[in-house]
Parts: C-alpha cells; structure tokens; sequence
C-alpha cells in the first residue's frame, strides 16, 4: 500500500475525520463504554424500570452502593462516570452487572436487547414503574414483592442523584443486572435497568 | 501495508494524531470494504463510520503478533457489517455516535455510488457466499473479497493455514455452483 497521508478525502471524508478525531480527544480515560451489547441469552421475560428526564448530577462521589439489612442493596449514582468502579463495586456486595453510561443523550431505547424486549417506564412523581415484555412482546406480570421475585425497582431520583434498590433476592441470584444510562457525565438524561428474569430469581 | 509502526494502533483510542494517520492509511481498504457489500451510498457512509469508531473502541485489543494494522480491522469491520445486517433485521439504527449519512453532501454520495457501481461484481459474490457455513464465509469474504493472503485470513480468524486452505478449496466450489448456476448443470 502507499504512502496515504496525502490521502485526498473528499468533503464526507474530511468531516468524518473530524468527529471521529473529536471522539478520539473526547475519550475518557477511564475507557467511556459504548454501545456495549447487551446479550440476555434467556428467553425468558425481561424486567425492566426506567426513567427518562434530564437533570443535573452532583459531580461528588461518583457513586455510592450499600448494603442494607435485609440484605438488599442500594445503589445511588452521583454522576455517570467510572462504571468500572461501580461494577466492582457491586460485585463486592454479590451483585453481576454490567454498567453502560453512554453520553449520547438520546433516551435509552430498545436496541441490542436480543431474546427480550425492553419496555420504558415513563417517569411520574412516584416514579418509575416496573414493566416486563415476553420475548414475543407480550405484557407479563412484572415480579410482585413478597413471592420471591421482588428484584430491583424505585428508581428515585433527588436534586443531584439517582437512587434504586437491589432486592436481596436479585442480589442472590445469577441473574446479571445491566445498568444503562444516556447523558453527559454530569446530566443524566435516562436510566434503565434490566435483568434476564430467565437467570433470576423468578 | 501501513505507513504506521504496529506499536502506534494502541494509541488510536486516545491519541487523536494516531488516529487521524491511521484513517489516512486504512481509508481506501475501508471504502471498498464497505463498497462490496452495500449498495446503499448513506448505509455506506453510516457504516464507514461505525468501522472506524468499532477500530477506535478496539484499538487497545490489537496484538501485531497477530496480524497485520489492515488485517485487523478487515476482523473489525466484519464484525460491524455483520452486526448491522442483524440491526435491519430489527430495524434498529440511528443509535450510532457519529451517523455517517448526515456527513454527506451531494459530491460526496457521487463518490461512493461510483464506487459501489465499481464493486457490484463483488457484490455479487458477497451474496453467494450466503450458502456457506458461517466459519467457512468469513474466510472466504476475506480472501476472494478483502484479498487478504490465505495465511493472513486465518490469523485474523484464528485458524491454522492448512485448515484455512482446505476449507477456501471447499468454499470455491460451492461458490462458482451458486455463481454459474447454467453452466454448471449444463
């Protein structure tokens, strides 16, 4: 191959050389996770509870994951960095995930989710509600507390946090739960989580 | 095959110098890449996008003892193809970072029609090589459609060169059937 750096690039090819030149000095250090593929292998009904508006994120303290006495863990997110940290994090208290802070601002949707489909809560003032679709888009019953299937739900959000809780039998459970959020490190625009109730306690 | 040292693609994650010199090297083996396998001029664009965006996500994974800066990303970019022929069947799109379709002016889809005007033979053989098993296609896609030296095709697809030769003899035949449907039965 010759020598290319004389390269003559047409205007879509100059453009792109932009962005893609903009993406690369964008790039965190901490390796900013895209478009992550989530596999939910099971065929099983995916569970899913979300919110979708912007607000701004306190940049103190990334986050923040703590186990409670009934064994449940919270999880607080303060601004949508290191999600490394905050997987391991939450494998130290038992829980598998895998966190995607995805800074295009497009609200979260159903791409990638192969066997199951996503369902997108809308937020109200008490917040998100739990939905779950079968993998050929039927509405099923979401997991009820108190049968052993109360998994993680309350997405709450405060002034400059994002709030929710893990239940103890998620969290005992193989079930790998997938953390998505869409927003700039300091404004969150939406976040899902979404489980494969297949793996899980259900 | 490249102006630039093996040791530099790790940088073209985070060092936008690196990437732009990688670009420049890798453009014309992407172009037609994407060439031979679409027809659409704005899914081409969108795609010359994702391939380089997939290299840049990529790049720290890159071993030269595996092959070759070109060969490399022919693995990258098949998997990008791969993967939005999966999306339409889901009609998923528009979830890229960079849409490459909004880059474009009329000059600039010119360009690539002419290009993919250019490869519609490979095109042909790109959707042949559709009754081979899937191990037996990446190879051949490749070799017959990528050039990619036999030896090279199976680093990138981690098999053995004698076993990357049996499997190519196998795959031609089965191919020129598919292609010469009349001249073979007659």
């Amino acid at each position: 191959m010759t020598h290319r750096s004389t390269e003559q690039l047409d205007s879509f090819e100059t453009r792109l050389l932009t962005a893609l030149r903009e993406e690369v000095a964008g790039r965190a250090p901490a390796a900013v996770r895209h478009r992550k593929r989530w596999s939910f292998a099971a065929a099983g009904a995916l569970a899913v509870a979300a919110i979708g508006a912007a607000f701004v994120l306190q940049p103190a303290g990334a986050y923040a994951v703590d186990r409670q006495g009934d064994g449940d863990v919270v999880v607080t997110i303060r601004s949508l960095s290191d999600a490394d940290g905050l997987e391991r994090a939450l494998r130290a208290e038992g829980v598998e995930a895998e966190v995607d802070y995805d800074p295009n601002p497009v609200p979260v949707d159903t791409e990638g989710t192969g066997g199951g489909t996503v369902d997108r809560a809308e937020p109200d003032d008490d917040g998100p509600s739990l939905s779950a679709r079968s993998e050929d888009g039927r509405p099923v019953d979401p997991p009820a507390d108190g049968e052993g299937c109360s998994l993680a739900v309350g997405i709450k959000r405060s002034d400059h946090s994002v709030t929710f809780r893990i239940s103890a039998a998620l969290v005992e459970s193989d079930a790998v739960l997938h953390i998505t959020t869409r927003g700039a490190p300091d404004a969150l625009s939406s976040i899902q989580l979404g489980w494969e109730q297949g793996s899980g306690p259900c | 095959m490249t102006t630039q040292p093996p040791g530099t693609i790790a940088d073209i994650g985070t060092d936008p110098d690196a990437f732009e010199a990688f670009y420049r090297d890798h453009l014309e083996t992407v172009r037609r890449f994407v060439a031979r396998r679409v027809s659409d001029p704005h899914l081409a664009a969108d795609l010359t996008a994702d391939v380089f965006l997939a290299a840049i996500d990529a790049a720290d994974g890159y071993r030269a003892d595996r092959g070759s800066p070109a060969g490399w990303l022919l693995g990258v970019a098949r998997h990008v193809v791969a993967g939005e022929v999966r999306r339409q069947v889901r009609q998923r799109r528009a979830t890229s970072r960079i849409a490459g379709r909004r880059l474009l002016d009329p000059d600039s889809v010119t360009r690539i029609e002419e290009r993919i005007d250019a490869e519609r033979f490979a095109r042909e053989l790109y959707a042949a090589l559709d009754r081979l098993p899937p191990r037996d296609r990446a190879l051949m896609e490749l070799v017959a459609l990528d050039g990619l030296p036999v030896a090279e095709a199976a680093a990138v697809l981690g098999v053995k060169p004698g076993t990357a030769r049996v499997r190519l003899h196998r795959s031609r035949r089965l191919v020129q059937s598919h292609l010469l449907p009349q001249e073979a039965t007659s």
